[in-house]
């Protein structure tokens, strides 16, 4: 296959909120030469499939007085005092984090949301409306006020949409369906990357001053996930492979409320206007695990306690694998107004009318707290030490700042994309417009994806041909069976080992379609390849990690342990052996926030 | 979404096509087991991993977001995700499935959107900011953003624009994905970029206000509605195509947009059975279509009409003197501030006979009657509806035969917009003599003749390809030697189109009421 050579001074891999928001930025900065590449088209991008909200102290509304915890809300008259405020938002953010996110990093996120919202609302992102016309607000798991800001339940649908536009308004250039094989990394200097266009087929070099991944979350690695097929965590596995260490991947959010079986989506909003789970027996068992906040403890949190009732024999459904989620008693106006796509999604894949009946749900692969780390400037940082990867930026969910440490709250993560791609534009264009060289591409860069192209179309296997959906399939259960909501040492060695015979199989695993022209099915290959690539990041760090934090529970040691774990893992790849692991402290203020004990 | 030990086989007919080796696109059979809750992308998907790994297609949120997997199931498009599999199989257990029509194919069923994404483009979609914000958000009421409509949740997934008979003529029209974000950026009070938006957007007067694009959106969106709403605001500028300018000066002066005397109205009815339902009690009011009173091709509808509600012994009159155009047109046109004039004039003349009954001649009046005046007291029923009835009462009794194959366009404004599907054919098929064959795009799939939303007075940009034309050859080829329809319009644009291709002698296109006519 032939190689052409692209050059930019900026090439950014993803088209979501994180990387639209960089190449919007770096271009109005005066950042011209981007391109911006993405696997599928922009607005297809899965930052669009986030309903909720996303959270900032605006203070636009509050609990009606003396209605409790769970009551009405109201605008807050001109004139009357705040209920939220940046330390509240920044505080429930660190509890949520289970004081694994750097303290430092999240008054950052705080901080500029604020201004973020406001920015999106001046680009033209439909919000809700209070009555006198500001920007709604919602309650969430796990925030201790009304601060998720919504539009009905497509937020992260109106925000992207919003970006993509204003991002085409600065003359961005999107390669539209390009597919990127390969980060080029040397002597710690990024360099470009491999790409294949997919509708031809053709690997092409594309030669950078500075590349950013922007390239999401790794839920499909887990078997039900609320994951777009497109969520393969490509930019992780592609850093990794480069070189680059991986932090804290053992940190995996599943959501207490994804379709029963399916995994889709039914927002955490949901509940934030005050819907129930319930067990068999009709109960309300969050009262049990969360008597205070209740449904709106945070997810590590419900979705624990949803697997206990499941594991104790008080699930539903025919496996008794599900929950209900109760919505009934919300009506049928604010179910149609506030929740709209929920309602669309259960009477189009359950047959469920949510106004009537409860919904099954169960809980579900859903976020990566874990990922490429950066500081809070987008830089990708080398190892423990923070040296920094000269050229390569990352923002978004396939980044670790950390700002949600070893759990995320609900609506932080449009936030973090949000405020950290915009971030990452600004020193981007910094970088650039400081000197930036364009550093030697190292001969035929695209030798390597070529050949894993033509080993995948290579037949000459034979009888021991395997198929990557079986593959595929074998390494979701066993990352769901042996390191989903609970953990231990015994499950987790067996995953190591099984990812490893999974990796071993894989080299003799062959695609069905050997033509050029939009092939899918080497594009499922070598996404598979990248699954396998870092389930194995996340097993090792979730084996090295002999405490129960935030998403990680470890059976075997159900206690936080802050004497010996409040570190960040961060895993090197070591050649075919396991992933050489180091740890990098937190940054915790101390006086300000000290480690508490953490209840809802 | 329990198990089900009895589970059938689907077959899924798939149209296959890499145009790197195939010559051309051909069908290809695979078999799924159809279980429940499986949609038809979970039937494409276990085809490609477990049957035929070369099979394409786009995907990836899999629960009706992202817009990706729009392809053509049975004929409409749909997203594949959102899909039940056992929805759409025939008796057979079988269903097809396409690449979306009108644009290229790229491989199987991933098709080539780049036209759509230019059009898009060329409108601006982005919203242009004022020079000076506020500190924190722009004030909107709750009020304004429901006046949206919903726009703001198009997906961009392309079924209504490869549904859009205008764009399956012509790449050049706005369509009706981008009419829809235009709509979104003006209607917004914190635009700055009104002009911007509306520039390019001239093509918008090609809209033909079919709604196939409202009747294919897979969120429930109103794209087409948006047309007229565009349209009004060029309409406030004065940036109206001439010979539409003329149509609605004629509609405000002369009661009719074909510049017509309103006095030689009722011309038509010269020595028929035909009351004042003014002066005196009718069993039913008549609401006459402009294009019906005056053009002598469609008056035939009008005069076959009374003739047979005589024979039916149903006592029918008309407004009269009062009787004038209904402002459908204008309506579509986007001349509001007429059309309510319109509206509240007519109304009160509506509301004068004793009879709680109207039938209309044309879809277009039935439209507008039943849908946008908010203040009609009466029964509003297009004449198939009516004459349907009348038939299953046994009140018309045929006498006579067709001997003749028979086709039937469902007219948009009639069957898309307002589900009258069933009428229409159960008169045809009462009619001795007359063998009913379908063309394939019928009922919700029919194909707009092209003569709505002002296009009977707006030639357009589409030059050279002609909807109408196309219809008719679709028409032929059933073999039907009569193209039946019900609506003057649609009567009009077929029959000028069977002459332009020299076709009279193949096919011959009527009305239903003539053909009822004739077999009485």
């Amino acid at each position: 296959m032939s190689t052409e050579t692209i050059t930019h001074d900026v090439i950014i891999v993803g088209a979501g909120l994180a990387g639209t928001w960089a190449a919007m930025i770096a271009s109005q900065e005066g950042v011209k030469d981007i391109g911006v590449l993405s696997k599928i088209h922009p607005l297809r991008s899965h930052s669009g499939a986030a309903q909720g909200g996303i959270a900032a102290a605006i203070n636009n509304v509050r609990p009606v007085a003396g209605t409790g915890p769970r009551g009405p809300l109201e605008q807050i008259p001109a004139g009357d005092s705040a209920v939220d405020s940046i330390e509240t938002h920044v505080f429930d953010t660190i509890k949520g984090s289970d004081w694994l996110g750097d303290q430092d990093a999240i008054e950052i996120l705080v901080s500029d949301a604020i201004n973020i919202v406001y920015e999106y609302e001046h680009m033209g992102c439909v919000f809700s409306r209070t009555p006198d016309g500001r920007i709604a607000q919602r309650r969430f798991g796990g925030h201790s006020v009304p601060r998720a800001c919504y539009a009905a339940d497509w937020t992260g649908h109106m925000l992207l949409q919003t970006i993509h536009e204003q991002a085409l308004r600065h003359g961005v250039h999107f390669y539209s369906e390009w597919y990127v094989l390969d980060l080029i990394i040397e002597d710690n200097i990024c360099r470009g990357v491999v790409a294949m266009d997919v509708l031809t087929g053709e690997i092409h070099t594309l030669h950078a001053k500075a590349v950013m991944f922007g390239t999401g979350g790794y839920g499909r690695a887990f078997k039900i996930s609320t994951n777009a097929h497109a969520n393969t965590g490509d930019g992780v596995a592609m850093a990794y492979n480069a070189g680059v260490p991986l932090m804290d991947m053992e940190f995996v959010q599943f959501h207490p409320t994804g379709l029963y079986r399916l995994g889709i989506l039914m927002t955490e909003a949901c509940r934030g206007e005050g819907g129930y789970l319930t067990n068999n027996k009709g109960e309300r068992f969050m009262e049990h695990y969360a008597p205070d906040k209740m449904e709106l403890a945070p997810r590590d949190l419900v979705s624990r306690s949803e697997q206990i009732e499941i594991n104790e024999g008080r699930g539903i459904g025919p496996d008794g694998q599900g929950i209900y989620l109760d919505m009934t008693h919300l009506g049928r106006e604010k179910i149609e107004e506030r929740l709209p796509q929920v309602l669309e999604i259960a009477h189009n894949f359950m047959g469920v009318d949510i106004i009537k009946v409860p919904v099954p749900i169960q809980p579900t692969a859903h976020y990566s707290m874990g990922g490429i780390p950066t500081d809070a400037h987008g830089q990708v940082i080398a190892d423990a030490e923070g040296n920094p990867v000269v050229g390569f930026y990352a923002a978004g969910e396939c980044a670790c700042v950390s700002v949600h440490g070893a759990n995320r709250l609900g609506t932080n993560s449009l936030l973090e994309a949000s405020v950290f791609g915009r971030r990452a534009g600004y020193s981007i264009a910094e970088f650039i417009k400081g000197g930036a060289e364009l550093h030697p591409l190292p001969s035929d860069p695209g030798k390597q994806s070529s050949e894993r192209i033509k080993h995948l179309m290579d037949d000459s296997v034979g009888d021991n041909r395997e198929s990557v959906a079986e593959i595929s399939k074998a390494m979701k259960a066993m990352m769901t069976n042996n390191c989903g909501i609970f953990r231990d040492a015994d499950g987790l060695q067996a995953a190591l080992s099984n990812v490893k015979q999974l990796q071993n199989r894989f080299q003799n695993a062959r695609v069905m379609d050997k033509s050029k022209r939009f092939n899918t099915d080497i594009q499922g290959a070598l996404e598979t390849e990248n699954l396998l690539a870092f389930s194995e990041v996340i097993i090792a760090s979730a084996l090295a990690r002999t405490e129960s934090r935030g998403a990680h529970s470890r059976i075997d040691y159900p206690e936080r342990d802050d004497e010996n774990w409040i570190k960040h893992t961060i895993a090197h790849k070591n050649g075919g052996e396991l992933p050489v692991l180091s740890y990098k402290d937190v940054n915790i203020n101390w006086e300000k926030y000290p480690p508490q004990e953490r209840k809802y | 979404m329990s198990g089900n030990s009895h589970n059938k086989t689907a077959t899924l007919r798939i149209e296959r096509f890499n145009p790197d080796v195939d010559e051309k696109p051909a069908f290809e059979e695979l078999q799924v087991e159809l279980t429940p809750g499986k949609t038809i992308l979970d039937a494409l998907l276990e085809i490609k991993e477990e049957q035929d790994g070369s099979l394409t297609f786009r995907r990836s949120c899999r629960h009706g977001i992202c817009g990706s997997c729009t392809m053509n199931i049975n004929g409409t498009n749909m997203l594949a995700c959102e899909s039940a599999l056992i929805d759409h199989v025939n008796e057979d257990e079988l269903v097809t499935i396409r690449p979306l029509p009108s644009v290229p194919v790229i491989k199987d069923l991933v098709t080539d959107r780049s036209s759509f994404w230019e059009q898009y483009q060329r409108i601006k979609p982005w919203l242009i900011p004022a020079e000076n914000v506020p500190e924190k958000e722009f004030r909107i009421s709750p009020d304004e953003v429901n006046s949206l409509n919903n726009a703001e949740r198009c997906i961009m997934c392309g079924a209504c624009y490869s549904a859009c008979p205008v764009i399956s003529i012509d790449k050049g029209f706005v369509g009706p994905h981008a009419m829809l974000k235009a709509f979104l950026r003006v209607s917004d009070s914190r635009d700055n970029g009104h002009d911007a938006h509306m520039t390019d957007i001239e093509t918008l007067w090609d809209c033909t206000t079919c709604y196939m694009c409202v009747e294919q959106c897979p969120k429930d969106l109103e794209p087409g509605q948006v047309a007229s709403t565009l349209r009004s605001l060029l309409v406030e500028e004065g940036k109206v195509p001439r010979t539409l300018g003329v149509a609605l000066t004629s509609a405000f002066r002369n009661k009719n947009p074909f510049e017509m005397m309103h006095a030689d109205r009722l011309a038509w009815a010269d020595g028929l059975p035909l009351q004042d339902g003014l002066a005196e009690p009718v069993d039913a009011l008549y609401f006459v279509c402009c294009l019906a009173c005056y053009d002598p091709r469609a008056q035939k509808i009008a005069q076959a009409m009374v003739t047979s509600m005589d024979a039916a012994g149903v006592n029918l009159g008309t407004l009269g003197s009062e009787e004038v155009c209904c402002g459908s047109e204008m309506q579509r046109i986007g001349e509001m501030g007429l059309f309510e004039m319109m509206v509240e004039e007519l109304t009160e003349s509506l509301n004068k006979p004793q009879t709680q009954q109207i039938v209309t001649a044309s879809p277009h009046c039935f439209d507008v009657f039943s849908n946008h005046y908010p203040d009609l007291n009466l029964n509003v029923e297009h004449y198939t509806q009516h004459v349907a009835r009348l038939i299953a009462d046994g009140q018309i009794a045929f006498k006579g035969e067709v001997n003749k194959r028979v086709t039937y366009h469902d007219p948009c404004y009639l069957g898309i917009q307002n589900n009258v599907f069933d009428e229409p054919r159960a008169i045809l098929q009462s009619i001795p003599g007359i063998e009913l064959v379908e063309m394939e795009r019928n009922r919700k799939q029919s194909l707009c003749c092209g003569g709505g939303g002002g296009r009977m007075w707006f030639e357009g940009h589409t030059s050279g390809a002609h909807l109408s034309h196309e219809r008719v050859r679709e028409a032929v080829s059933t073999g039907a030697q009569i193209l039946a329809t019900a609506c003057p319009f649609c009567l009009n644009m077929l029959d000028d189109a069977v002459k332009t291709l020299g076709l009279d002698d193949q096919i011959e296109v009527k009305d239903i009421m003539e053909l009822v006519v004739e077999a009485s």
